[in-house]
């Protein structure tokens, strides 16, 4: 039975695809499909089966049926689809749809901004050696960071050299990583890489993710940096949100500043929730010249900047995202991520 | 460091025309932020930040010094009405004096300052002094304390007061601690020292201060004191923080005296100290201080040009302009004292020159200038993100979870935050979020790419890019298709191997290894002139599928696609595409492979 209703398929296709008049294909549409059709009367001969087979062969003809009915409307200019009893304003039905989480959309979003203007995307170890984490960055060996409350250590023997082995506690460890992939400037790195801090709280996190820029150049000066944050503010927050830069302090920057955004909310003029009027984005600053010699470039010659802030921070501070709690957003309940 | 400075208490050594919003702005965009300003009565407080390099400003009087720098800058008037650190002393010093035996380990006290003040009055503090120290979120106690916490708030010097009477022997033994030595300090808390902290012992061996931190219990004044000895010291830093850290004990001392103070404060607070004990307590100082000196302080100097200066600013200021914004600063040109540790190479003379000049003065302009060339990971970074896009848009939905387990993996963290994370992980697993999130949707369909660490003798782990897929819809071969169906996205065939769980299908690769072999170019096949004969057939399946379709592969040349239509049981249904290139196929071309195949049939 199955083998004659697939040789009877492939044989009607082929005569409804070769068909070139109408009339030939309304003959064709009687022969199969017609009260005295052949799959009519093939439907006939079904009662004689077995249930087994007859489930079986039944979904092949309902498939064969189809097929020949398909095939023969599209092929016929004359026979346009019935329109059928469809209550259109019936919801219709979806492609199924995912979600990607707050994190990758806010990447995407950096990376593609800091792209336009000349930075390269790298990515660099995120368990590294204290010589990238610290030493090199000018961060003295009695830092507060570099003890055990504020950075987590792994249990591995010291390298002879690099020091101990640590989580990576922000992206400037990929600062001299870049320096000597590049050898030389010009330098514009967009590093963008899991962090590891010992702190957990509304705000904090024990991973969360860093986006750090470096500029390093001949005469790269405050103005250029003040320049590169006002071109992603304004990129990323929006045509009417400001920034500023305060002073600060960083070992690995001198000078070093504090990096605001007005708020989306009062947009400066000071609300309820910002410090009058502006909201903390995080830290910038001239690399230090102890930093530049770590990566075998001479401070004479050049000079750059950098910024490294948090990529979940940055996103809440998006007008229209207020997640009051940080840790919601590694917490993977779906009913969270589904609405991204 | 937070510090709390009432306005009225600033205006006591600086004369302005500023209003307290105005100094507010100003001191933020110059100086130190006020993050904060609180009306209290009539005053304001201001609820300032200061960043751990300038511990010269953790006081009313640091803030003063600072504001009459910047508020010009605003066009408001600013004078300093007096400066509590040039001061004639009333006292002579000496590295011994009669009334106290002393030794001291050099290397943990840089400055070893005290003076007896005998016969006071331990009572309540005067009204004006409890209502300044609560404008501070401090509690009037008594005299004595009042006035330790009124100069170390005034002039940023910790002050520490022992009761001398309970000192045995009038003897002081400043020293490392020994493991295993305990104190109880002031608050009543008994502490079992870590080690290395500095402590002093008297006469008969016990301990009795725990030093920059909190003074000892046996040691402290109370309602009976009779001689008190004001005690001001400049402690090493790195000590103090370790101790107060391993204590998680942290006193304002301590976040001082860590910071590393300069040992020029230490004598004018105690004339400051001497004049409020007499004025307060009725006390009468000994005419000589012990004064012991364990560093050697000379004048400090940093060279910075005006072509060096202006090159890092952006902008062109004239040298006159450069100095007199030093000089307000308190710069001789030579650095000053209160800024010694803070200043030591020309980009901070940078740092002073551009924020009291402004940094919102500055320009703002993108760089010009050559582009770097030589790219790293793009590759990478574009198919993570294809392939992060293609699986959302097939239904799936992006997690990120913590890079930290409690599985031990080899790598395990010296200093763990809790016990579910103690070890960095080896391999993504969904096992967790599905379990958590079971129940609150139809199904789950998850996925997550991120690094995997993978340890190494003697070297940093591998840090290897993981994909990882679940499904709690167990339909084997449509999560299977997901695979496939990345393959072809990629260009790559990579293997890959699906392991069934109890509540969910999963399966994670190496996103690393595929990547490498992925690309996006695709061969092009000429369109061929010749249609192809599209047949299905019916076949019982009595081995493996992708068995079968290799030997019906292999009947002829002609057979160029074979697609699974249906399955029921074991029966299939397969079409096939029979193709030539070089000639239009007739019935009559097949009629051999149709016989050939029928033994499958």
């Amino acid at each position: 039975m199955r083998e004659k209703l697939l040789n009877l398929k492939n044989e009607a296709l082929a005569q409804i695809i070769s068909a070139v008049d109408p009339e030939e294909l309304e003959r064709l549409h009687a022969h199969y499909l017609g009260k005295s059709g052949i799959l009519n009367q093939i439907s006939k001969e079904f009662k004689n089966l077995s249930g087994e087979e007859k489930a079986e062969t039944g979904q092949l003809f309902n498939e064969i049926k189809t097929a020949i009915t398909d095939t023969l409307a599209s092929n016929s200019q004359a026979s346009n689809p019935k329109p059928q009893n469809l209550d259109l304003s019936l919801p219709g039905i979806k492609p199924p749809q995912g979600h990607l989480h707050p994190v990758t959309r806010a990447i995407e979003e950096i990376s593609s901004i800091f792209e336009k203007i000349g930075f390269i995307r790298v990515r660099y170890p995120e368990v590294d050696w204290d010589w990238y984490a610290f030493e090199s960055l000018n961060m003295p060996k009695s830092h507060p960071a570099r003890d055990d409350w504020e950075t987590f250590f792994i249990d591995a023997p010291e390298h002879p050299k690099l020091g101990k082995m640590i989580l990576t506690p922000h992206t400037s460890s990929g600062q001299v990583r870049e320096m000597e992939r590049l050898g030389q400037p010009p330098i514009r790195m967009l590093n963008i890489a899991k962090c590891y801090r010992r702190q957990v709280d509304v705000s904090h996190t024990p991973m969360f993710h860093h986006f750090e820029g470096l500029v390093i150049d001949q005469n790269i000066n405050i103005s250029h940096l003040k320049g590169t944050i006002d071109y992603f503010v304004k990129q990323f927050f929006g045509q009417n949100r400001q920034s500023r830069i305060r002073p600060y302090h960083f070992q690995f920057t001198e000078p070093s500043f504090e990096v605001d955004v007005t708020c989306d909310i009062c947009l400066g003029k000071g609300c309820k929730l910002c410090k009058e009027g502006w909201l903390e984005l995080g830290g910038a600053g001239m690399v230090h010249p102890n930093v530049l010699k770590a990566g075998k470039i001479d401070p004479e010659k050049f000079t750059g900047f950098a910024f490294g802030w948090g990529v979940e921070r940055t996103y809440m501070m998006k007008s229209g995202l207020k997640i009051p709690d940080l840790r919601l957003l590694y917490s993977n309940d779906i009913r969270f991520l589904n609405q991204f | 460091m937070q510090i709390l400075i009432p306005d009225s208490w600033l205006r006591e050594y600086l004369q302005t025309d500023a209003k307290p919003k105005e100094i507010q702005k100003a001191l933020s965009l110059c100086g130190p932020s006020v993050e904060r300003m609180h009306k209290a009565g009539d005053d304001h407080i201001y609820d300032i930040e200061i960043t751990t390099n300038r511990v010269d400003m953790m006081s009313v009087y640091g803030i003063a010094r600072e504001a009459a720098a910047i508020l010009p800058r605003f066009g408001h008037s600013a004078k300093l009405l007096s400066d509590p650190f040039d001061t004639k002393l009333s006292f002579k010093t000496a590295s011994s004096v009669g009334y106290l035996t002393t030794k001291i380990n050099p290397d943990l006290c840089l400055r070893f300052s005290a003076v007896l003040i005998k016969n006071v009055t331990v009572k309540s503090s005067p009204d004006w002094l409890v209502k300044k120290l609560e404008l501070v979120g401090m509690r009037g106690l008594n005299n004595v304390i009042d006035i330790s916490n009124l100069l170390m708030h005034e002039l940023g010097q910790p002050i520490h007061t022992f009761d001398y009477d309970k000192i045995t022997d009038h003897t002081m033994v400043l020293r490392e601690n020994r493991v295993g030595e305990s104190l109880t300090t002031l608050d009543g808390k008994t502490h079992k020292l870590p080690g290395k902290d500095i402590v002093i012992e008297d006469g008969s061996k016990k301990l009795i201060d725990l030093c920059g931190v909190m003074g000892g219990l046996n040691s402290a004044v109370d309602d009976h004191t009779k001689n008190v000895l004001l005690f001001v010291q400049t402690y090493e830093p790195t000590h103090i923080r370790k101790t107060s850290m391993s204590l998680a004990h942290r006193t304002t001392a301590a976040v001082l005296f860590e910071k590393g103070l300069p040992v020029e404060s230490v004598l004018p607070t105690i004339e400051k100290g001497i004049q409020l004990f007499k004025e307060l307590t009725g006390g009468q100082p000994e005419p000589t201080a012990i004064d012991i000196l364990n560093e050697k302080s000379s004048p400090k100097t940093v060279a910075a040009s005006s072509d060096f200066i202006n090159s890092r600013l952006g902008i062109n200021l004239k040298i006159n302009e450069i100095n007199e914004i030093l000089s307000s600063l308190g710069f001789t040109p030579q650095v000053p004292w209160w800024r010694k540790n803070d200043i030591t190479i020309p980009e901070d003379i940078v740092e002073e020159v551009a924020r009291i000049y402004g940094y919102h003065n500055l320009p703002s302009c993108l760089m010009a200038g050559p582009l770097p060339t030589a790219r790293a990971n793009d590759a990478e970074f574009y198919w993570v993100s294809r392939i992060k896009s293609t699986l959302a848009h097939w239904g799936f939905t992006e997690t990120y979870t913590y890079s930290l387990t409690s599985k031990d993996t080899g790598l395990k963290l010296k200093n763990p935050l809790s016990s579910e994370w103690t070890c960095l992980r080896t391999s993504l697993s969904h096992s967790q979020v599905i379990s958590e999130n079971l129940g609150r949707v139809k199904e789950l369909n998850l996925f997550e790419i991120a690094n995997v660490y993978l340890p190494r003798k003697n070297n940093l782990p591998a840090e290897e890019l993981h994909l990882a897929i679940s499904t709690t819809n167990t339909d084997y071969l449509k999560f299977k298709g997901v695979f496939e169906a990345l393959q072809t996205e990629l260009g790559n065939n990579f293997p890959f191997e699906i392991s069934t769980h109890p509540t969910y299908i999963s399966c994670e690769v190496n996103l690393a290894k595929v990547l490498q072999a992925a690309t996006g170019l695709h061969k092009f096949n000429p369109i061929s002139k010749f249609s192809p004969i599209i047949e299905d057939i019916n076949i019982t399946l009595n081995t493996k599928y992708d068995a079968l379709i290799n030997q019906i592969k292999k009947v002829s040349p002609l057979i160029k696609q074979v697609d699974l239509i249906d399955k029921y049981g074991d029966k299939l249904t397969l079409r096939l595409t029979f193709h030539s290139d070089s000639k239009q196929l007739s019935s009559l071309d097949l009629f051999s492979v149709r016989k050939a195949l029928s033994r499958f049939q």
